[in-house]
């Protein structure tokens, strides 16, 4: 699995469609690793991206 | 019929995932299909051709400054490849479907002038760095 | 057995989208009653959650601040062995604002195929006008078939985690960049076929621009046309939802 991190929007300029100060999760790529060179975002956490707890499958699915 | 048409005002255009819309003043894709002769006899001995290999790329007008150098300056030098995106009106609430120019590309023009008295701007000419060229992606 | 779960973030919108939902509920037992064991797995944080759940379709709680993250997660539930035991065979990413005929959905694609429709009708705003289209581009409109193996590629997440948008465009291309689709089938079909019921509270000009962009034919009434070919009940909710008097039958 790609590595992902959680990024924040650092600096002058929006990114990705992220305003200032908004967190992100993105996987690393090299065009990530630029903006967090250039301080446009920096790295929060790196993560795995998955499915919330909390949630259901249909019902009976598994009983077929 | 009716045509739309409208003013030039919230044009969104990112450079490596930056958003760098209000730094620019003048931004566009560039595109041409060379044209290839195929001209046979004819009875009426006009020119027939068929277009040929398509050249496409971003050209905008940049007001230079630091933050912005930070961002051009080592694409350029360092030959980097990047993403462009260039969404007209992309700065406000969009309809869907929606259109987006994006590529990947070098920047391979960076002209930077001073004229006195005036801001300080430069040049900037990106051209396609992959065989997918610059595509009208639309988002529904 | 193939099986099919359409994907469906929501959010807000309730009136609109549970009327969706019992619709898709109804698309679903038509193809369970075909061969296709169909559900669908709704992604939200309202109460879309318990129409959808009272519906028998999974759900996922995720807030609306990334779109694709929603698909993501939708998808993942679906195909993804780590959370769903007995994972679909293949994934429609749906709106929530969105019908569609089940026997689109009869014919499945195999191997590394993904389906696209390139027709589809759109209604405006207020519910007396629908126009039928032409999306003259690839993957044509964002309800795709994608079949298990080409999500598994990229790890049953296809989309940018960060976008708000454009997330049928994202999961396009990171699949095409992975190697995942090996062929795109643009399947002719009906436009009414495919719906997408406007709303005033969400875009601004939609219809409009839509109808300035793409390929478009003559305009019909909705509740004429679609008759024949969605449950009366479905369109008298419809109707009723964008304050238009039901005529009887």
């Amino acid at each position: 699995m790609t590595q992902h991190g959680r990024f924040e929007v650092v600096g002058s300029f929006r990114f990705r469609g992220h305003e200032i100060g908004e967190q992100f999760e993105a996987k690393v790529t090299p065009q990530i690793e630029r903006a967090v060179a250039r301080r446009n975002i920096v790295c929060l956490e790196l993560i795995t991206p998955r499915v919330p707890d909390g949630f259901r499958l249909p019902r009976g699915w598994l009983d077929e | 019929m009716a045509y739309t048409k409208s003013a030039a005002h919230y044009d969104q255009i990112l450079i490596d995932g930056v958003d760098v819309s209000n730094a620019f003043n003048e931004f566009g894709r560039t595109g041409e299909n060379e044209t290839l002769d195929a001209t046979g006899f004819s009875a009426t001995g006009n020119a027939e051709t068929v277009p040929g290999t398509t050249t496409a790329g971003f050209t905008g007008t940049v007001l230079y400054g630091p933050e912005i150098e930070a961002i051009l300056w080592p694409l350029f030098e360092d030959k980097t490849i990047c993403e462009v995106a260039w969404q007209p009106d992309g700065l406000v609430t969009l309809a869907t479907p929606f259109q987006t120019h994006v590529g990947n590309c070098y920047l391979n023009q960076l002209d930077v002038t001073d004229t006195k008295g005036g801001v300080r701007n430069a040049t900037v000419r990106f051209d396609p760095a992959d065989a997918t060229g610059i595509n009208m992606v639309t988002s529904t | 057995m193939p099986s099919l779960w359409f994907v469906m973030p929501a959010y807000g919108r309730l009136s609109l989208t549970a009327i969706c939902l019992r619709q898709l509920r109804r698309t679903c037992d038509s193809l369970s009653e075909n061969g296709i064991h169909a559900s669908a797995v709704v992604i939200a944080d309202d109460a879309n959650l318990d129409v959808a759940n009272g519906l028998g379709f999974a759900t996922v709680p995720r807030d609306n601040q990334f779109l694709s993250r929603k698909f993501n997660d939708g998808i993942q539930l679906a195909l993804d062995r780590t959370y769903n035991p007995r994972p679909a065979t293949h994934v429609v990413p749906i709106g929530s604002d969105d019908w569609v005929d089940y026997r689109l959905f009869l014919d499945l694609p195999t191997d590394r195929t993904m389906v696209g429709f390139q027709h589809m009708s759109f209604v405006r705003e207020d519910g007396h006008n629908l126009t039928v289209h032409q999306l003259r581009y690839e993957g044509g409109c964002g309800i795709r078939i994608y079949p298990r193996n080409i999500m598994a590629t990229v790890g049953f997440r296809p989309a940018d985690e960060d976008r708000k948008r454009g997330c049928d465009t994202s999961i396009l291309t990171n699949l095409k960049v992975a190697g995942a689709i090996r062929r795109i089938e643009h399947r002719p079909t009906d436009p009414l076929s495919i719906v997408d019921w406007k709303s005033p509270d969400v875009q601004v000009t939609t219809y409009a621009e839509v109808a300035a962009r793409h390929v478009s034919r003559e305009t019909f009434d909705p509740f004429d046309v679609l008759a024949d070919r969605f449950p009366g009940e479905a369109l008298n909710e419809m109707q009723a939802h964008y304050g238009r008097v039901a005529v009887a039958a």
